[in-house]
């Protein structure tokens, strides 16, 4: 006689390379919907070409931050209101991973505060290197850990 | 399973449209804020008429880029034959109350108070295919008065003094008139003259060998000293890195309402 088989799904916390590409993915898309919009304002060249610019002309720090503070502002809503509605973004949705709080869909204000570091100023650039330390060694960022979130991922898989 | 697929799509979509609005809406209220080399430009007859370059509309820009902070030079990209010496002028003194450096780069032509502009500015490149010079006033009417006469038509003339409707197109000129006016131009174009002189730092040689009004290339001109370089934008960008300015350009543009846009279509430059 044959086995049933069941589908069975298990939650385990997302690894830090499915996070990665969800990330690179998620700023593939940004580029395109970021990027284009403000690409005119953005001083074209390299590293070298942009330190002479902003020698020459030291006013033009600012104006480039508030540039940059913008597009922050925008990559921001981006993942905070994908991620408050739907628990991912576009990257996270393709990986098959989503945001949540202690089982259950993450409060706005949680996910807000999880993605505060992508606006370019002091402290929350701290992040940018805290997180990705923090993610490959708890396989949490440090902003999942103060906002009390996690990242799952869904596998299913047949039980036998 | 299959709704909420569709749910995201649409919610990803209409997410996604509206950053890219906001981004065009943010990026366009920034725009005139990025850059650290303003460009002006000095496209059309100089003058207040309706396909005209408006001086006001210009010292405007100028104001504009002068008072932004980011902005360390100002540059005039000038694509005009000339136009009222007045309107022209008063150009000209608020360049030389700019505190930036500032930089003409002639187009096609750049001619009469077109040149007088770039000439006020601290460095002028021309290409060589480029037609300036033309320093000098001229004036002209059309006289009806042979036509008049064909068709037994009089002109009745009341006049306080001899020379009060001197220039009317109804009677032809007298001896007199003709020499006045002659030297008013000749006033003029003195009055042109010493201030180019003055802002190229012309030798008395120099000078009269464009007093004839001459149009010039922009090689030749470069060879009389109306112009620093010969060349473009590859030059301009080449200059602006001389002076440790390293150029993004911030593009200050002027207005244009409909009836403007259509009159310059008409009277467009034919030189190409």
């Amino acid at each position: 006689m044959a086995k049933e088989l069941k589908l069975e799904t298990r939650i385990s916390n997302a690894s830090a390379l499915k996070r990665s590409l969800a990330f690179i993915a998620d700023l593939l898309v940004l580029n395109l919907v970021i990027g284009l919009p403000f690409r005119r304002l953005l001083p074209k060249g390299d590293f070298k070409t942009l330190k002479a610019m902003l020698n020459s002309s030291p006013a033009l720090l600012a104006q480039l931050s508030r540039v940059y503070m913008f597009m922050g502002l925008l990559a921001f809503c981006y993942f905070t209101f994908s991620e408050y509605r739907l628990g991912q973004s576009i990257g996270k949705a393709m990986l098959g991973i989503q945001v949540i709080s202690n089982n259950k869909r993450a409060s706005m204000l949680q996910i807000a505060l999880r993605n505060v570091f992508l606006f370019p100023v002091f402290p929350f650039v701290l992040l940018w290197l805290l997180d990705p330390i923090s993610l490959f060694l708890t396989k949490r960022r440090l902003s999942d850990i103060l906002t009390n979130t996690r990242v799952i991922a869904y596998e299913t898989g047949i039980k036998v | 399973m299959k709704q909420e697929l569709r749910f995201k799509t649409r919610y990803f979509s209409f997410l996604l449209l509206a950053l890219i609005l906001a981004g065009y809406i943010i990026s366009m209220l920034l725009a005139t804020e990025t850059g650290n080399v303003g460009v002006i430009p000095v496209h059309g007859t100089i003058g207040e008429g309706l396909s005209g370059v408006a001086p006001e509309q210009v010292i405007e820009l100028i104001d504009k880029a002068n008072e932004n902070p980011s902005i360390a030079a100002i540059v005039f990209d000038i694509n005009s034959r000339g136009g009222s010496p007045v309107a022209s002028q008063r150009i000209v003194d608020k360049i030389k109350r700019i505190n930036k450096t500032t930089i003409a780069i002639i187009r096609d032509i750049g001619a009469s108070s077109g040149y007088w502009i770039a000439s006020a500015c601290n460095h002028v490149i021309a290409s060589k295919y480029s037609i300036t010079g033309s320093i000098g006033v001229y004036g002209s009417y059309i006289g009806y008065y042979g036509l008049m006469k064909d068709y037994n038509v009089t002109y009745e003339r009341f006049v306080s003094g001899e020379l009060k409707d001197m220039g009317s197109p109804f009677k032809q000129p007298t001896q007199v008139e003709k020499q006045l006016l002659q030297s008013k131009i000749k006033l003029m174009q003195g009055y042109f003259l010493e201030d180019v002189k003055q802002n190229r730092n012309l030798s008395e040689k120099e000078l009269s060998q464009i007093s004839t009004g001459v149009i010039l290339l922009g090689k030749e001109a470069k060879a009389l000293g109306l112009v620093d370089e010969v060349g473009g934008d590859t030059e301009l960008e080449a200059y602006l890195n001389s002076l440790n300015i390293s150029p993004s350009f911030t593009s200050y543009k002027l207005r244009h309402s409909l009836i403007k846009s259509l009159s310059s279509m008409l009277t467009r430059n034919p030189i190409a």
